[in-house]
Protein backbone atom coordinates (compact mmCIF):
# COMPACT_ATOMS: atom_id res chain seq x y z
CA UNK A 1 0.00 0.00 0.00
CA UNK A 2 1.23 3.45 -0.87
CA UNK A 3 1.49 5.78 2.11
CA UNK A 4 -1.29 7.91 0.66
CA UNK A 5 -3.67 4.94 0.69
CA UNK A 6 -2.51 3.96 4.12
CA UNK A 7 -3.36 7.42 5.39
CA UNK A 8 -6.75 7.28 3.66
CA UNK A 9 -7.64 3.96 5.27
CA UNK A 10 -6.45 5.20 8.65
CA UNK A 11 -8.40 8.42 8.34
CA UNK A 12 -11.59 6.63 7.27
CA UNK A 13 -11.26 4.12 10.11
CA UNK A 14 -10.75 6.93 12.58
CA UNK A 15 -13.72 8.79 11.11
CA UNK A 16 -15.96 5.73 11.43
CA UNK A 17 -14.80 5.32 15.02
CA UNK A 18 -15.51 8.94 15.85
CA UNK A 19 -18.93 8.83 14.21
CA UNK A 20 -19.80 5.63 16.06
CA UNK A 21 -18.69 7.07 19.37
CA UNK A 22 -20.64 10.26 18.71
CA UNK A 23 -23.84 8.45 17.88
CA UNK A 24 -23.45 6.11 20.86
CA UNK A 25 -22.85 9.09 23.11
CA UNK A 26 -25.84 10.91 21.70
CA UNK A 27 -28.17 7.98 22.18
CA UNK A 28 -26.87 7.49 25.71
CA UNK A 29 -27.85 11.09 26.36
CA UNK A 30 -31.37 10.35 25.18
CA UNK A 31 -33.06 11.02 28.48
CA UNK A 32 -30.62 13.52 29.90
CA UNK A 33 -30.69 15.72 26.81
CA UNK A 34 -34.48 15.78 26.63
CA UNK A 35 -35.69 19.31 27.13
CA UNK A 36 -38.97 18.30 28.76
CA UNK A 37 -40.88 15.28 29.99
CA UNK A 38 -44.07 14.17 28.33
CA UNK A 39 -47.39 13.58 30.11
CA UNK A 40 -46.96 9.85 29.43
CA UNK A 41 -43.60 9.87 31.22
CA UNK A 42 -45.01 11.87 34.11
CA UNK A 43 -48.06 9.63 34.63
CA UNK A 44 -45.75 6.60 34.38
CA UNK A 45 -44.06 7.88 37.53
CA UNK A 46 -41.06 9.65 36.03
CA UNK A 47 -41.69 12.72 38.17
CA UNK A 48 -41.29 13.09 41.90
CA UNK A 49 -43.72 15.35 43.70
CA UNK A 50 -42.08 18.71 44.24
CA UNK A 51 -39.14 18.02 41.92
CA UNK A 52 -38.35 20.93 39.61
CA UNK A 53 -38.94 19.77 36.04
CA UNK A 54 -40.27 20.70 32.65
CA UNK A 55 -43.44 19.33 31.17
CA UNK A 56 -44.16 19.51 27.44
CA UNK A 57 -47.34 18.64 25.60
CA UNK A 58 -50.31 19.79 23.58
CA UNK A 59 -52.92 21.94 25.24
CA UNK A 60 -56.03 19.75 25.06
CA UNK A 61 -59.00 21.12 23.11
CA UNK A 62 -61.49 22.99 25.27
CA UNK A 63 -59.39 22.58 28.39
CA UNK A 64 -58.25 26.15 29.11
CA UNK A 65 -60.24 27.56 32.02
CA UNK A 66 -59.59 30.91 33.63
CA UNK A 67 -59.91 30.81 37.39
CA UNK A 68 -61.95 33.20 39.51
CA UNK A 69 -58.92 35.37 40.39
CA UNK A 70 -58.57 36.34 36.71
CA UNK A 71 -54.84 35.66 36.43
CA UNK A 72 -54.68 31.91 37.04
CA UNK A 73 -55.44 29.44 34.28
CA UNK A 74 -55.90 25.72 34.28
CA UNK A 75 -55.58 23.47 31.29
CA UNK A 76 -54.75 19.88 30.40
CA UNK A 77 -51.44 18.97 28.78
CA UNK A 78 -51.60 15.85 26.65
CA UNK A 79 -49.37 13.85 24.34
CA UNK A 80 -52.13 11.64 23.00
CA UNK A 81 -51.24 8.84 25.41
CA UNK A 82 -51.71 10.54 28.76
CA UNK A 83 -52.79 13.89 30.17
CA UNK A 84 -51.68 16.02 33.09
CA UNK A 85 -53.66 18.96 34.50
CA UNK A 86 -51.62 22.17 34.71
CA UNK A 87 -52.14 25.29 36.77
CA UNK A 88 -50.38 28.56 35.99
CA UNK A 89 -50.51 32.11 37.26
CA UNK A 90 -49.06 34.70 34.94
CA UNK A 91 -48.78 35.78 31.35
CA UNK A 92 -48.58 33.20 28.59
CA UNK A 93 -47.00 33.78 25.14
CA UNK A 94 -49.26 34.81 22.24
CA UNK A 95 -48.88 31.41 20.62
CA UNK A 96 -50.18 29.59 23.68
CA UNK A 97 -53.56 28.15 22.71
CA UNK A 98 -55.63 24.99 22.66
CA UNK A 99 -54.47 22.35 20.18
CA UNK A 100 -51.05 23.91 20.26
CA UNK A 101 -47.81 22.88 21.91
CA UNK A 102 -46.47 24.27 25.17
CA UNK A 103 -43.63 23.68 27.58
CA UNK A 104 -44.02 24.48 31.29
CA UNK A 105 -41.44 24.86 34.06
CA UNK A 106 -42.72 23.81 37.45
CA UNK A 107 -43.34 20.85 39.71
CA UNK A 108 -45.95 18.20 40.41
CA UNK A 109 -48.16 18.84 43.40
CA UNK A 110 -49.28 15.97 45.60
CA UNK A 111 -52.80 16.14 44.10
CA UNK A 112 -51.45 15.32 40.64
CA UNK A 113 -51.68 18.86 39.28
CA UNK A 114 -48.57 20.31 37.64
CA UNK A 115 -47.99 23.79 39.01
CA UNK A 116 -46.15 25.87 36.43
CA UNK A 117 -44.17 28.98 37.16
CA UNK A 118 -43.36 29.70 33.53
CA UNK A 119 -44.96 28.70 30.25
CA UNK A 120 -43.40 28.75 26.79
CA UNK A 121 -45.24 28.16 23.53
CA UNK A 122 -43.94 25.47 21.20
CA UNK A 123 -44.96 25.71 17.59
CA UNK A 124 -44.79 23.02 14.95
CA UNK A 125 -42.80 22.88 11.73
CA UNK A 126 -45.63 24.09 9.49
CA UNK A 127 -45.72 27.51 7.90
CA UNK A 128 -48.58 28.74 5.72
CA UNK A 129 -50.44 31.90 4.75
CA UNK A 130 -53.24 33.05 7.08
CA UNK A 131 -56.09 32.45 4.61
CA UNK A 132 -55.25 28.74 4.73
CA UNK A 133 -55.02 28.92 8.47
CA UNK A 134 -57.52 26.32 9.55
CA UNK A 135 -56.18 24.99 12.80
CA UNK A 136 -54.56 21.75 11.72
CA UNK A 137 -55.84 18.85 13.75
CA UNK A 138 -53.01 16.35 13.76
CA UNK A 139 -50.20 18.51 15.10
CA UNK A 140 -47.53 16.34 16.56
CA UNK A 141 -45.43 17.45 19.45
CA UNK A 142 -43.48 14.37 20.36
CA UNK A 143 -41.03 13.42 17.62
CA UNK A 144 -41.56 10.12 15.87
CA UNK A 145 -39.39 7.34 17.13
CA UNK B 1 -6.24 15.92 -7.31
CA UNK B 2 -3.18 18.06 -7.45
CA UNK B 3 -4.27 19.87 -10.59
CA UNK B 4 -4.96 22.95 -8.49
CA UNK B 5 -2.00 22.51 -6.19
CA UNK B 6 -0.33 25.33 -7.99
CA UNK B 7 -1.92 28.50 -6.59
CA UNK B 8 -1.57 30.13 -10.02
CA UNK B 9 -4.14 27.72 -11.43
CA UNK B 10 -6.42 28.28 -8.49
CA UNK B 11 -6.08 32.04 -8.84
CA UNK B 12 -6.85 31.89 -12.56
CA UNK B 13 -10.29 30.63 -11.56
CA UNK B 14 -10.75 32.41 -8.23
CA UNK B 15 -9.94 35.90 -9.52
CA UNK B 16 -12.68 36.17 -12.18
CA UNK B 17 -15.11 34.13 -10.05
CA UNK B 18 -15.02 36.43 -7.01
CA UNK B 19 -16.88 39.44 -8.48
CA UNK B 20 -19.46 37.15 -10.06
CA UNK B 21 -20.22 35.45 -6.75
CA UNK B 22 -20.38 38.79 -4.98
CA UNK B 23 -22.66 40.39 -7.57
CA UNK B 24 -24.98 37.44 -8.06
CA UNK B 25 -25.17 36.69 -4.34
CA UNK B 26 -26.02 40.29 -3.48
CA UNK B 27 -28.66 40.48 -6.23
CA UNK B 28 -30.30 37.25 -5.05
CA UNK B 29 -30.31 38.45 -1.46
CA UNK B 30 -31.85 41.81 -2.36
CA UNK B 31 -34.66 40.07 -4.27
CA UNK B 32 -34.99 37.37 -1.58
CA UNK B 33 -35.20 39.90 1.25
CA UNK B 34 -37.71 41.99 -0.69
CA UNK B 35 -39.80 38.89 -1.29
CA UNK B 36 -39.45 37.72 2.29
CA UNK B 37 -40.28 41.10 3.83
CA UNK B 38 -42.89 42.42 1.42
CA UNK B 39 -44.19 40.02 -1.21
CA UNK B 40 -45.13 36.97 0.85
CA UNK B 41 -47.81 37.00 3.54
CA UNK B 42 -47.02 36.33 7.18
CA UNK B 43 -47.56 32.93 8.75
CA UNK B 44 -51.05 31.88 9.90
CA UNK B 45 -49.83 31.63 13.49
CA UNK B 46 -46.46 33.30 13.79
CA UNK B 47 -47.48 36.35 11.78
CA UNK B 48 -44.69 38.59 10.54
CA UNK B 49 -42.08 36.99 12.81
CA UNK B 50 -41.97 33.98 10.46
CA UNK B 51 -40.11 36.22 7.98
CA UNK B 52 -37.00 35.73 10.13
CA UNK B 53 -36.90 32.26 8.57
CA UNK B 54 -35.33 33.66 5.39
CA UNK B 55 -32.17 34.76 7.21
CA UNK B 56 -32.18 32.20 10.04
CA UNK B 57 -32.22 29.05 7.91
CA UNK B 58 -29.45 30.13 5.48
CA UNK B 59 -27.18 31.10 8.37
CA UNK B 60 -27.78 27.72 10.02
CA UNK B 61 -27.01 26.01 6.71
CA UNK B 62 -23.79 27.97 6.26
CA UNK B 63 -22.65 27.50 9.85
CA UNK B 64 -23.03 23.74 9.48
CA UNK B 65 -21.85 23.67 5.86
CA UNK B 66 -18.77 25.65 6.88
CA UNK B 67 -17.76 23.00 9.39
CA UNK B 68 -18.38 20.27 6.84
CA UNK B 69 -15.94 22.18 4.63
CA UNK B 70 -13.40 22.33 7.47
CA UNK B 71 -13.72 18.57 7.98
CA UNK B 72 -13.27 17.85 4.27
CA UNK B 73 -10.25 20.17 4.15
CA UNK B 74 -8.81 18.44 7.21
CA UNK B 75 -9.26 15.03 5.58
CA UNK B 76 -7.76 16.22 2.28
CA UNK B 77 -4.75 17.59 4.09
CA UNK B 78 -4.21 14.50 6.26
CA UNK B 79 -4.53 12.06 3.38
CA UNK B 80 -3.37 13.86 0.25
CA UNK B 81 -1.32 16.69 1.77
CA UNK B 82 -2.92 19.05 -0.69
CA UNK B 83 -1.48 22.55 -0.20
CA UNK B 84 -4.77 24.35 -0.76
CA UNK B 85 -6.57 22.39 1.98
CA UNK B 86 -5.00 24.34 4.83
CA UNK B 87 -5.59 27.63 3.05
CA UNK B 88 -9.25 26.76 2.41
CA UNK B 89 -9.79 25.70 6.01
CA UNK B 90 -8.28 28.91 7.36
CA UNK B 91 -10.43 30.91 4.96
CA UNK B 92 -13.65 29.12 5.99
CA UNK B 93 -13.26 29.31 9.78
CA UNK B 94 -14.14 32.97 10.39
CA UNK B 95 -17.18 33.25 8.09
CA UNK B 96 -18.36 29.84 9.33
CA UNK B 97 -18.23 31.02 12.90
CA UNK B 98 -19.91 34.27 11.95
CA UNK B 99 -22.89 32.61 10.31
CA UNK B 100 -23.21 30.24 13.27
CA UNK B 101 -23.38 33.30 15.52
CA UNK B 102 -25.91 34.88 13.17
CA UNK B 103 -28.01 31.73 13.32
CA UNK B 104 -27.99 31.80 17.12
CA UNK B 105 -28.75 35.53 17.22
CA UNK B 106 -31.61 35.46 14.71
CA UNK B 107 -32.98 32.36 16.42
CA UNK B 108 -32.92 34.17 19.72
CA UNK B 109 -34.68 37.20 18.22
CA UNK B 110 -37.27 34.83 16.74
CA UNK B 111 -37.70 32.86 19.95
CA UNK B 112 -38.74 35.80 22.09
CA UNK B 113 -42.04 36.66 20.34
CA UNK B 114 -42.95 33.08 19.45
CA UNK B 115 -41.80 30.81 22.27
CA UNK B 116 -41.59 33.52 24.89
CA UNK B 117 -37.87 33.19 25.61
CA UNK B 118 -34.57 34.43 24.17
CA UNK B 119 -32.69 31.28 25.07
CA UNK B 120 -33.34 27.77 26.33
CA UNK B 121 -30.91 24.88 26.78
CA UNK B 122 -32.67 22.49 24.46
CA UNK B 123 -30.85 20.04 22.19
CA UNK B 124 -30.89 22.18 19.05
CA UNK B 125 -29.73 25.39 20.68
CA UNK B 126 -27.11 23.72 22.84
CA UNK B 127 -25.58 21.76 19.95
CA UNK B 128 -25.50 24.90 17.78
CA UNK B 129 -23.76 26.81 20.59
CA UNK B 130 -21.22 23.97 20.79
CA UNK B 131 -20.59 24.49 17.07
CA UNK B 132 -19.81 28.15 17.77
CA UNK B 133 -17.30 27.11 20.45
CA UNK B 134 -15.79 24.51 18.11
CA UNK B 135 -15.16 27.25 15.55
CA UNK B 136 -13.53 29.42 18.21
CA UNK B 137 -11.29 26.49 19.17
CA UNK B 138 -10.32 25.88 15.55
CA UNK B 139 -9.45 29.52 15.01
CA UNK B 140 -7.33 29.51 18.16
CA UNK B 141 -5.56 26.31 17.05
CA UNK B 142 -4.65 27.69 13.63
CA UNK B 143 -3.79 31.22 14.61
CA UNK B 144 -0.27 32.55 15.00
CA UNK B 145 1.81 30.08 13.04
CA UNK B 146 0.80 31.08 9.53
CA UNK B 147 3.54 31.12 6.96
CA UNK B 148 6.11 29.61 9.25
CA UNK B 149 8.13 26.51 8.47
CA UNK B 150 4.90 24.60 8.04
CA UNK B 151 3.64 27.00 5.42
CA UNK B 152 -0.10 27.33 5.40
CA UNK B 153 -0.87 23.71 6.07
CA UNK B 154 -2.97 23.13 9.15
CA UNK B 155 -1.21 21.87 12.25
CA UNK B 156 -1.96 18.14 12.37
CA UNK B 157 -3.91 18.63 15.57
CA UNK B 158 -6.17 21.21 13.94
CA UNK B 159 -6.90 18.89 10.99
CA UNK B 160 -7.85 16.07 13.36
CA UNK B 161 -9.89 18.53 15.44
CA UNK B 162 -11.85 19.55 12.32
CA UNK B 163 -12.65 15.89 11.64
CA UNK B 164 -13.64 15.07 15.21
CA UNK B 165 -15.78 18.21 15.45
CA UNK B 166 -17.78 17.06 12.44
CA UNK B 167 -19.57 14.59 14.74
CA UNK B 168 -21.54 17.57 16.00
CA UNK B 169 -23.05 18.26 12.57
CA UNK B 170 -25.40 15.24 12.39
CA UNK B 171 -26.14 15.78 16.09
CA UNK B 172 -27.34 19.33 15.37
CA UNK B 173 -29.36 18.03 12.45
CA UNK B 174 -31.04 15.22 14.40
CA UNK B 175 -31.26 17.02 17.76
CA UNK B 176 -34.93 17.88 17.25
CA UNK B 177 -35.76 14.28 16.29
CA UNK B 178 -33.72 12.36 18.87
CA UNK B 179 -34.63 14.47 21.86
CA UNK B 180 -37.80 16.34 22.60
CA UNK B 181 -36.94 19.99 22.30
CA UNK B 182 -38.43 23.47 22.27
CA UNK B 183 -37.27 23.96 18.69
CA UNK B 184 -39.74 22.43 16.25
CA UNK B 185 -38.89 19.46 14.05
CA UNK B 186 -37.45 19.77 10.56
CA UNK B 187 -39.73 21.54 8.06
CA UNK B 188 -37.93 20.34 4.97
CA UNK B 189 -37.30 16.62 4.79
CA UNK B 190 -36.87 13.97 2.12
CA UNK B 191 -40.64 13.61 2.09
CA UNK B 192 -41.23 17.24 1.23
CA UNK B 193 -41.75 20.58 2.86
CA UNK B 194 -44.22 21.56 5.56
CA UNK B 195 -43.62 25.19 4.61
CA UNK B 196 -46.41 26.13 2.20
CA UNK B 197 -45.23 26.95 -1.32
CA UNK B 198 -46.47 30.53 -0.97
CA UNK B 199 -43.98 31.08 1.86
CA UNK B 200 -41.22 28.77 0.71
CA UNK B 201 -39.89 30.34 -2.49
CA UNK B 202 -38.00 33.32 -1.01
CA UNK B 203 -36.03 30.83 1.09
CA UNK B 204 -34.57 29.38 -2.11
CA UNK B 205 -33.38 32.84 -3.13
CA UNK B 206 -31.80 33.72 0.21
CA UNK B 207 -30.27 30.25 0.62
CA UNK B 208 -28.57 30.53 -2.75
CA UNK B 209 -27.70 34.20 -2.23
CA UNK B 210 -26.05 33.66 1.15
CA UNK B 211 -24.25 30.58 -0.18
CA UNK B 212 -22.78 32.52 -3.12
CA UNK B 213 -21.65 35.30 -0.78
CA UNK B 214 -20.11 32.70 1.51
CA UNK B 215 -18.24 31.32 -1.48
CA UNK B 216 -17.05 34.82 -2.38
CA UNK B 217 -15.88 35.44 1.20
CA UNK B 218 -13.93 32.16 1.23
CA UNK B 219 -12.33 32.94 -2.15
CA UNK B 220 -11.33 36.44 -1.02
CA UNK B 221 -9.79 35.10 2.16
CA UNK B 222 -7.94 32.37 0.26
CA UNK B 223 -6.60 34.93 -2.21
CA UNK B 224 -5.42 37.06 0.68
CA UNK B 225 -3.58 34.15 2.26
CA UNK B 226 -1.95 33.19 -1.05
CA UNK B 227 -0.82 36.78 -1.66
CA UNK B 228 0.59 37.04 1.89
CA UNK B 229 2.32 33.74 1.30
CA UNK B 230 3.99 35.02 -1.85
CA UNK B 231 5.15 38.19 -0.15
CA UNK B 232 6.73 36.18 2.66
CA UNK B 233 8.43 33.81 0.23
CA UNK B 234 9.74 36.64 -1.93
CA UNK B 235 11.06 38.66 0.99
CA UNK B 236 12.79 35.53 2.23
CA UNK B 237 14.40 34.94 -1.15
CA UNK B 238 15.51 38.57 -1.42
CA UNK B 239 17.06 38.37 2.04
CA UNK B 240 18.88 35.17 1.08
CA UNK B 241 20.26 36.74 -2.10
CA UNK B 242 21.66 39.71 -0.25
CA UNK B 243 23.72 37.60 2.08
CA UNK C 1 -53.43 33.92 24.49
CA UNK C 2 -54.92 33.94 21.03
CA UNK C 3 -52.67 31.34 19.43
CA UNK C 4 -51.71 33.89 16.80
CA UNK C 5 -49.06 36.61 16.81
CA UNK C 6 -50.45 39.92 15.58
CA UNK C 7 -49.92 43.62 15.94
CA UNK C 8 -47.16 45.98 14.82
CA UNK C 9 -44.70 45.14 17.60
CA UNK C 10 -43.54 42.00 15.81
CA UNK C 11 -41.89 44.01 13.04
CA UNK C 12 -39.22 45.16 15.49
CA UNK C 13 -37.98 41.57 15.77
CA UNK C 14 -38.02 41.09 12.00
CA UNK C 15 -36.11 44.33 11.40
CA UNK C 16 -33.58 43.44 14.11
CA UNK C 17 -32.92 40.02 12.56
CA UNK C 18 -32.57 41.34 9.00
CA UNK C 19 -30.51 44.31 10.14
CA UNK C 20 -28.12 42.10 12.07
CA UNK C 21 -27.77 39.73 9.09
CA UNK C 22 -27.03 42.62 6.71
CA UNK C 23 -24.58 44.21 9.14
CA UNK C 24 -22.59 41.05 9.88
CA UNK C 25 -22.51 39.82 6.28
CA UNK C 26 -21.55 43.27 5.00
CA UNK C 27 -18.83 43.62 7.61
CA UNK C 28 -17.17 40.29 6.85
CA UNK C 29 -17.33 40.92 3.09
CA UNK C 30 -15.84 44.39 3.48
CA UNK C 31 -13.10 43.15 5.79
CA UNK C 32 -12.21 40.21 3.54
CA UNK C 33 -12.20 42.42 0.44
CA UNK C 34 -9.95 45.03 2.00
CA UNK C 35 -7.49 42.50 3.35
CA UNK C 36 -7.39 40.75 -0.02
CA UNK C 37 -6.81 43.85 -2.16
CA UNK C 38 -4.14 45.08 0.25
CA UNK C 39 -2.29 41.76 0.23
CA UNK C 40 -2.52 41.36 -3.55
CA UNK C 41 -1.28 44.90 -4.14
CA UNK C 42 1.70 44.24 -1.92
CA UNK C 43 2.45 40.99 -3.70
CA UNK C 44 2.17 42.61 -7.15
CA UNK C 45 4.39 45.53 -6.16
CA UNK C 46 7.06 43.18 -4.91
CA UNK C 47 6.97 41.17 -8.11
CA UNK C 48 7.51 44.33 -10.20
CA UNK C 49 10.44 45.29 -8.00
CA UNK C 50 12.26 42.14 -8.93
CA UNK C 51 11.92 42.55 -12.68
Amino acid sequence: MKPKHQRLVLALLALAGIAGAGILGASALRDEAAYFRTPAEVTAGKAETGEAMRLGGMVAAGSIARQADGVTIRFVATDGKASVPVEFTGIVPDLFAENSGMVADGRMRADGVFVADRILAKHDERYMPPQMGEMPKNMKLVPEE
Amino acid sequence: MHAYANPARFLAIARPLTPWLLGLGTALLVVGAWAGLVLVPGDYKQGETARILYVHVPSAWLGMGGWTGLAVAGLVQLVWRHPLAGIAARAIAVPGMLFTALCLATGSIWGKPTWGTWWEWDGRMTSMLILLFLYAGFIALTKGEEGGRQGWALPRGAAVYALVGAVNIPIINRSVVWWNSLHQGPSITMRGSSIDGALLWPLGLTLLGFSLLFGAIVLMRMRRIIADNRVTARLQRMADEEV
Amino acid sequence: MTGVISGGGQWAYVVAAYGLAALLTGAVIWHSWRAMTKAERRSDALRKDRK
